[in-house]
């Protein structure tokens, strides 16, 4: 099961304990093209001698695919396996003999898309972690590709571009943490929230313990653990023990969106 | 200058037909199902296509919406839908998911697609990919800027639509599970909860952190984006009452034809601003066109938002020998309110009310009660449609 596990790195030192630990599959966030994560330098991504797998998961604009691509054409590709991606412009920068994984957040929820995507020259896709088990058992069953499943973590909820926290401080003389937490006046439901340069990202609070779909084994090319805000340790005592607390996720809970559809 | 389209929302029938009359060249309705706002009264098939034959005999257009995020559930149905869609022959519909367009090829269904604003596209390469799909226009993101309108407009020459007025999603379209995570609701299927306009604390701070955008307006744009090649300009909000739409279409109608015929003035552009501010109870601005928006563009002391009365009524006839209006009351009015009239081709008048009566025809000083038939001697000729309301701004304070 650890050799089908992958987590992203928050330093690149991480790869060494990840790796005496027994799990083998990296993914590392590019620095400018990633909001939400804690990101490594292109430097940095160069010493790298393991297999990895790059993340970009801003939105691009035009600019920042053109700066993109000058990036990638600086990383030795005998290590890079293959890029994870949030933007289907990637497409056109990414060269011909990595991995496309397309990581929509929220939109991979039906087999029939994500089909549609893996016959245009995508290799695999990282499912939505806002659909139920039997969603999921389904889309695995039916798609033509190993796809990917997100299994533990705290779950992106928003992706902003404005930079809420800096406007905020902007607003009111402040220096607030661009790492933090922000709660709802009402229902008291905290948030966590990241802000860089191109963006903001807000996440839950709980951390969605998707563990159980370990179980699921057809079709899978890998399970995913977010590991942002998280320390290793905690990563690998959960992995061991499985343990269910913390889950807030949809797997046995069914969203609605007709408001006479919702309990009472 | 190239035929530009104005684009409006259409909730119900009666708004459509509204909003063709007040200058929309075309609107986007959402069926009762596969619609981004589930909760809107939306239209049966049967209603579509009596939308649609409306919109036809007056040379208009009907886009329809299927722009959620499918699940494996929402799917058997969809094929039968698109079918009937283009029996009807809407003019488009306006997709997010690829599940969509992979149906439409597979049985060979003939119908124009638009890439909805749930697609995020930013950059020429993303829309390509979509071009070469079949798409035939996209809805840029609103966090599109103006020079990456114009390289996406170069790199594909494509039908390119922008949002130009109403509210924005704090997230990117469709990036946002806010609503699911809150009350179970799925934004991406038309359920959103619009938690991003709830109030939030944050850590270090005892002032109220907000992360609601105010609502976006592009008055001051339109010319500009006209000439970088921007086809269709559309304004948001299927929920929208039937004042909010006159009120804003009549004001884009205007600035058009006045860019038109070379007439649009920086006063103008000022006076529409204000109005459209004072129709929304919310202020309004440019967002991503020009800048990065800044603490500027966002609310950050909870809604600010105080509903006004400015609609007093909705004309519903006008007995051109007597010379009398009878309006449809909507908010309280008496004797000596100065109010104006609008309505399509028709710049606001001024109409000050000196005597008026109701149904039976007996002079009434004020009137109180919602929907109530009000008669008013009034000289100037007026149509079914045309709305009256209180006088905020005048242009010639403008000029």
């Amino acid at each position: 099961m650890k050799d089908k596990i992958i987590v992203n790195i928050k330093k690149i030192d991480e790869i060494d304990i990840y790796n005496q630990k027994g799990l083998k599959n990296f993914l590392v966030p590019l620095k400018n093209f990633c909001v939400g994560y804690d990101e490594i330098e292109l430097n940095d991504i160069l010493k790298i001698k393991h297999n990895f797998y790059l993340l970009i998961n801003r939105i691009l604009d035009n600019k920042a695919l053109n700066e993109l691509e000058k990036e990638l054409k600086k990383i030795n590709t005998i290590y890079l396996k293959g890029i994870f991606f949030e933007d289907l412009g990637v497409l056109s920068v990414i060269d011909k003999s990595i991995e496309k994984i397309y990581f929509p957040n929220h939109f991979a929820t039906n087999y029939l898309s994500i089909n549609a995507f893996l016959k245009r020259g995508i290799d695999s896709v990282v499912i939505s972690n806002e659909i139920t088990l039997e969603e999921i058992e389904e889309i695995l069953k039916k798609v033509d590709k190993n796809v990917i499943l997100p299994v533990y973590g705290y779950n992106q909820i928003m992706y902003s571009r404005r930079n809420l926290i800096t406007n905020y401080n902007k607003e009111f003389n402040l220096k607030l943490s661009l790492n933090n937490e922000i709660k709802e006046q009402v229902t008291h439901k905290k948030l966590k929230i990241k802000e860089n340069e191109f963006g903001t990202i807000i996440f839950d609070e709980h951390i969605y313990n998707n563990l159980t779909l370990l179980n699921l084994k057809e079709n899978i090319k890998f399970y995913y653990i977010n590991t942002t805000f998280l320390e290793i340790d905690e990563i690998f005592k959960t992995l061991e023990n499985k343990n269910e607390k913390d889950s807030n996720s949809f797997l046995n809970k069914k969203t609605v969106y007709k408001i006479g559809d919702l309990d009472e | 200058m190239n035929k530009v389209e104005l684009l409006a929302p259409a909730g119900d029938l009666e708004r459509l037909k509204l909003a063709f009359l007040y200058g929309a060249d075309a609107v986007y309705i959402g069926g009762k199902d596969y619609s981004l706002r589930a909760n809107a009264k939306n239209f049966t098939l049967d209603e579509i296509k009596e939308a649609v034959s409306y919109a036809h005999e007056l040379n208009k257009k009907v886009y329809v919406t299927v722009n959620i995020v499918f699940h494996n559930e929402d799917l058997p149905g969809l094929k039968n839908y698109l079918k009937q869609l283009e029996k009807i022959k809407v003019d488009a519909i306006i997709v997010s998911d690829i599940a969509v367009m992979e149906i439409l090829k597979k049985e060979k269904i003939n119908l124009e697609v638009h890439l909805s604003t749930q697609a995020s596209i930013l950059n020429a390469s993303s829309a390509l990919f979509y071009k070469k799909e079949g798409v035939k226009r996209i809805v840029l993101a609103r966090e599109a800027h103006k020079e990456d309108i114009k390289k996406i407009k170069k790199a594909t020459n494509l039908d390119l639509e922008v949002f130009i007025h109403g509210a924005m999603c704090s997230s990117f379209s469709g990036k946002c599970v806010l609503s699911n995570c809150f009350t179970n609701r799925d934004s991406n299927r038309g359920g959103c909860a619009q938690i991003c306009r709830w109030c939030f604390e944050i850590h270090g701070s005892d002032k109220v952190f907000s992360i609601t955008p105010k609502d976006l307006n592009m008055v001051a744009f339109i010319q500009d984006m006209i000439d970088i090649g921007v086809n269709s300009f559309k304004i948001e909000g299927r929920m929208r009452s039937v004042y909010y739409v006159a009120t804003v279409l009549n004001v884009y109608r205007f600035i058009i034809d006045k860019i038109e015929h070379n007439a649009l003035t920086t006063a103008y552009i000022k006076y529409y601003q204000d109005i459209l501010n004072r129709c929304a109870n919310r202020e309004s601005t440019a967002q991503f066109y020009d800048k990065l928006p800044t603490h500027k563009e966002q609310y950050f002391l909870g809604r600010q938002e105080e509903s006004n009365q400015d609609f007093i009524g909705l004309v519903k006839s006008y007995d051109k020998e007597k010379k009398l209006v009878t309006i449809e009351q909507r908010n309280y009015f008496k004797i000596g309110d100065v109010l104006e009239v609008f309505g399509p081709n028709m710049e606001p008048i001024e109409f000050k009310v000196n005597k008026m009566f109701d149904e039976d025809m007996q002079e009434i000083q004020i009137a109180r009660h919602p929907q109530m038939q009000v008669v008013m001697p009034c000289e100037i000729e007026l149509k079914e449609n045309d709305i009256f309301r209180l006088k905020k701004f005048d242009i010639s304070s403008y000029l």
